[in-house]
């Protein structure tokens, strides 16, 4: 699926269209749906809409912060989408907040393949969380990178102190120690252990 | 693509692992539809401590631990590792200022990590 995106010079309005591109045209109507109705409930409470992830969220909240904006020219932010209007104030920004902001911290461990690896934002991978498909940024220490760099792509634990969003879920760790898990190929079936503690 | 789920408790890894008669073969399907990565088993770390040392029971040998461990490391059986302690807090069957008792914090723990499989 691809989006156009159109502006009118010296409008503020700006229009973007759903394009299939090489997928059901169906999977397009229910996108557009998917961010009008999650528009509109992010705006009336802290609730994950469906198939919005944390980044989704996060834009929505910028969206909101524009009427916060040092320009000061936006006065009114809203979604247009299939002849329905949704108005976006401070409140969508206040609720995603409340849904993905941090709340606590504690340690434990957390567990899923190490993807990413990146300076930004300090020295970090990336693990998916094999449920939720959340990201959560693992820091780890500069020593630790030539080590993390030889389990890339693996899965792997680890253990540090973990800071929860207000919604429970892992945001972020400090690593302390991660282990690599084997591979699948390494791995006793089901039918190997059956019978093991007979 | 969303995978199906199921959550499975000790008792059902205890009827598979002594292959209980009455339990292992009501086990087999779901293990076997996870092995083909058509869903997820989705349990607690606890889960494994408890399949591993099992109450009144000698210590298994290291190598069967073993290699119930890299059972467990399959990437089709997700074990929930989070914090217990926040997680007691969110749970609304502990209540806070009291100590939990390890029974309570075991089924809290339980309570959550059935709670993240939906």
């Amino acid at each position: 699926m691809k989006w156009a995106v159109s502006v009118r010079s010296g409008s503020v309005i700006v229009h973007f269209e759903a394009i299939a591109d090489q997928v059901d045209p169906n999977i397009v109507a229910e996108s557009v749906r998917a961010v009008r109705d999650g528009l509109d409930l992010i705006e009336k409470k802290p609730q994950r809409p469906r198939y919005w992830s944390d980044a989704a969220l996060k834009r929505a909240k910028e969206l909101a912060e524009a009427l916060d904006s040092k320009a000061g020219t936006l006065q009114h932010v809203s979604i247009s989408a299939d002849s329905t209007q949704k108005v976006i104030t401070r409140r969508t920004s206040a609720n995603v907040d409340s849904l993905i902001g941090i709340e606590l911290r504690a340690l434990g461990s957390i567990e899923g393949r190490l993807r990413t690896v990146s300076e930004g934002g300090g020295l970090h991978f990336v693990v998916e969380d094999a449920i939720t498909h959340n990201q959560v940024r693992c820091y780890i220490k500069e020593q630790d990178t030539e080590t993390i760099l030889a389990a890339f792509r693996k899965r792997v634990v680890v253990y540090g102190e973990i800071l929860y969003r207000r919604d429970r879920q892992p945001a972020s760790i400090t690593v302390d120690r991660f282990r690599v898990l084997r591979e699948e190929k390494e791995l006793p079936s089901a039918a190997d252990v059956r019978g093991i503690l007979a | 693509m969303s995978v199906d789920r199921r959550y499975w408790d000790s008792d059902a890894f205890l009827g598979w692992l002594p292959n209980e008669q009455d339990k292992a073969p009501k086990c087999e399907g779901v293990l076997k539809a996870a092995e083909a990565g058509q869903l997820q088993i989705v349990t607690s770390a606890l889960t494994l401590t408890e399949v591993i040392r099992l109450k009144g029971k000698p210590r298994l040998p290291r190598t069967e631990e073993d290699r119930i461990r890299a059972f467990f490391e399959h990437d089709w059986i997700v074990v929930r590792r989070d914090a217990l302690k926040p997680r007691l807090r969110a749970n609304p069957l502990i209540r806070l200022g009291n100590k939990p008792s390890a029974h309570q914090q075991m089924d809290a723990e339980e309570v959550v990590a059935a709670r993240d499989f939906r």
